[in-house]
């Protein structure tokens, strides 16, 4: 049995005098004070904070009283389960490793983990909720866009055939929760999806492939690519996972994180759209081939839209942080299937339409 | 004697014989606070809990700091003795959870109903003063030196005087009192922490206050100004370069001796400031503190020496990329250690936990609401 000298401190008071502890078989520890030989304490329970390198692990007794070992490697036999992490800390393989898994670990949880575990999570978003989102950003939107100048006749002729086109598709399509139009001089021709399944025209656009109904209907096929996917969905339970765990991870990193936090987030966010992007695209040409329609039409879309905005080509370090593929490689996609339709649809399927299960029930409990 | 609940034989000295200890005319004893904590040891245990703080999605977080907490304090020593960090991993860990579930909840009906933005701002300014007091009361309590609990009585009322009332009081006087609303924020922390059941008094003045500010505040204008000049003079000098033709090369090569003289020079100033204003209030707080008739304090900390150290650690950290981060944080801590001295008298050896039935090291038996530390860092 092993003497280990140290220090005994009183309950609940700054008494400390010099002691020894002998440790027993039965994890049972007894102090005795150097100087006299007189025993301090006897005791089987006993508590230890945690175990760190070059530090003694100090031993707590349930009255309050403490022993303080001055050797710092010494543990008792009862606590030495919880030496491991002071052995990983102290070990140079263990701090090389964890230097390596560190930036990987990260990346994969970004890049892979949370955009995973965003797409499995949206399948369970609960109807009124959806809506109810739906909701929250028309009045967002409301306050910066103007109610549609088109009339009421043109809307509803719109609405009626891009409808009847989406029906055609087939019941494992989800339908648009509402299609809707708006004045926007600022934004320009442009359409998007809300998170909810609404779809948003605006009277820009609506003008601009006034003469091309196939273009416009192009563009909806491309939002309701959005609404099919449930991208809207996607990206916001994915912004809000990477927000809360880059909190929780990165909170004892303080400021230096923040920076590259910010800056991975948005690459992330960014890629992630871009994605989205194209899967949308694939879906727009896809539903025009099922519809008899010439994926050209997409590229009319694209060619007016690249027009009216005058879109310069990026070039290719700011890609990484554009939300959307660049016109080019969008109109090349689409010229693809117009070459060789078969290639993409041998089985007479397509294979963007092909959904999971998951999203075919949402699309059911949408109709 | 608590050893008797536990069913164990009573032993003798296991109480302190107080009473045989004549209690002689206060003499102080002085020494320098001792700083053992090395760099390279910290680098291993940060390291690891960045690892693992991820593989657990945040879950050991909670043993992270506590393991942060317990190295600084275990390795700071006053007078000979460490201090002790005793709260305990699932103690942070349910603060955590619960701050977490709380900003959860309200950045979610924030982003679902906009208007309860403005409804949980104005409950913040009523909720802020509570959750202040919580966090010292937490932290001190769960401090300890010589197994002797700090204490912390301010008030719910106090933190809101000052650290809500006058503030926004002083941006009425487009900020003119802020330095001497600084000085009470401060009195209120440090006037009612205690330890052994003796109060800290606390003489600070606002005057040093208001002259640490107006230093901070001036070199900070004149360092700029420097500064300025500076970058005129490289901007002068690439300007004089290009017709004398090699315009890439030498351009290339000013783009980067500008930016680094840049980043050096915005890094010196950002230093230089947080140095003078956080030297001359330490120096200052320090002076005028005692803990009443126990222990006085002296911090001279030098502002030159501070400002490099500050800047060479932001350098360091943002070159590395963060991986220094523990290097620099345990050299701030040896810098501060090094110049603070503690004088204490006999009467330090023999003081009580006025806390006593709470102080039990057995936490987890006392983890009650008012056991946890809200604050998510």
């Amino acid at each position: 049995m092993q003497q280990h000298f140290g220090f005994f401190q009183y309950p609940a008071s700054s008494q400390q005098i010099d002691a020894y502890l002998y440790e027993h078989a039965d994890f049972r520890l007894d102090v005795f004070a150097t100087a006299t030989g007189e025993r301090l304490h006897t005791d089987t329970e006993f508590n230890c904070g945690e175990i760190l390198p070059g530090l003694p692990c100090e031993l707590f007794f349930a009255d309050g009283s403490c022993f303080i070992p001055k050797d710092p490697s010494y543990v008792p036999a009862k606590y030495q389960r919880k030496t491991w992490v002071a052995k990983f800390e102290s070990h140079r393989i263990g701090i090389l490793s964890a230097l390596v898994l560190v930036p990987v670990t990260c990346a994969w949880l970004f890049f892979v983990g949370i955009p995973a575990f965003a797409k499995a999570l949206v399948p369970y978003t609960p109807e009124p909720l959806a809506e109810f989102i739906d909701q929250q950003s028309l009045v967002a939107i409301d306050t910066f866009l103007e109610p549609s100048k088109l009339p009421i006749t043109e809307q509803e002729k719109l609405r009626a055939e891009w409808s009847a086109a989406f029906k055609k598709l087939g019941p494992e399509i989800a339908q648009p929760r509402h299609i809707d139009f708006r004045d926007a001089e600022e934004i320009g021709p442009n359409a998007f999806a809300l998170p909810g399944g609404t779809v948003i025209m605006t009277d820009q656009l609506a003008t601009l492939l006034k003469d091309n109904p196939d273009a416009s209907l192009a563009v909806m096929l491309h939002e309701l690519g959005h609404v099919q996917h449930r991208h809207g969905l996607q990206m916001m339970a994915s912004s809000a996972s990477t927000a809360v765990i880059a909190a929780v991870l990165f909170n004892d990193l303080e400021s230096v994180s923040e920076i590259i936090i910010a800056g991975g987030s948005s690459l992330v966010q960014a890629k992630f759209s871009r994605g989205m992007e194209t899967d949308a695209d694939d879906f727009a040409n896809q539903s025009l081939l099922k519809l008899d329609k010439s994926p050209q039409a997409f590229i009319d879309a694209m060619a007016a839209l690249a027009k009216e905005h005058k879109d310069d080509q990026k070039d290719s370090w700011t890609s990484y942080f554009s939300s959307h593929p660049e016109i080019k490689a969008r109109i090349d996609a689409a010229k693809k299937l117009i070459t060789t339709p078969e290639s993409t649809s041998t089985d007479g399927k397509n294979p963007a339409i092909e959904e999971k299960s998951a999203d075919e029930k949402a699309a059911e409990s949408n109709n | 004697m608590s050893t008797s609940e536990h069913g164990l034989p009573p032993i003798s000295a296991a109480t302190p014989e107080m009473t045989t200890q004549e209690v002689k005319t206060p003499s102080y004893r002085t020494s320098t606070v001792e700083f053992s904590g090395k760099g390279g040891e910290f680098f291993g245990i940060w390291i690891v809990n960045i690892l693992l703080t991820i593989v657990t999605l945040g879950i050991y977080s909670a043993w992270a700091k506590v393991r942060t907490q317990q190295y600084f304090f275990g390795h700071t020593k006053v007078d000979g003795h460490a201090f002790r960090y005793l709260a305990t991993p699932i103690q942070i860990l349910k603060g955590r959870l619960l701050a977490f579930a709380v900003i959860a909840v309200f950045s979610l009906l924030t982003q679902l109903i906009p208007v309860f933005a403005l409804v949980f701002a104005l409950a913040a300014i009523f909720v802020m003063p509570w959750l202040l007091v919580q966090g010292i009361k937490f932290n001190l309590r769960m401090t300890a030196y010589r197994n002797v609990r700090f204490g912390f009585h301010g008030t719910y009322g106090g933190a809101f005087l000052n650290f809500i009332v006058f503030p926004i009081i002083a941006v009425f006087t487009f900020y003119l009192l802020m330095p001497y609303v600084l000085k009470r924020m401060d009195k209120f922390v440090y006037e009612n922490v205690s330890f052994g059941g003796r109060k800290m008094q606390v003489n600070t003045i606002g005057g040093t206050y208001y002259e640490a500010v107006f230093k901070a505040f001036f070199a900070t204008l004149g360092a700029f100004i420097v500064f300025a000049i500076v970058l005129a003079i490289f901007a002068g000098i690439t300007g004089l370069a290009i017709p004398s033709g090699d315009v890439s090369a030498l351009g290339g090569v000013m783009a980067i001796v500008f930016g680094a003289v840049y980043i050096l020079g915005y890094v010196l100033v950002i230093a230089l400031s947080q140095a003078i204003y956080r030297a001359t209030i330490r120096n200052h707080v320090f002076a005028s503190s005692e803990l009443e008739g126990v222990a006085k304090f002296k911090s001279s900390v030098d502002v030159f020496d501070y400002c490099i150290l500050l800047a060479s650690n932001y350098l360091m950290i943002a070159f590395s990329l963060g991986l220094t981060y523990p290097v620099a944080k345990v050299r701030h801590a040896a810098y501060l250690a090094s110049l603070t001295e503690v004088s204490v008298n006999s009467e330090i050896d023999n003081l009580t936990d006025p806390l006593k039935q709470e102080s039990s090291t057995f936490l987890e038996e006392a983890a009650d609401l008012y056991d946890i530390d809200f604050s998510l860092t």
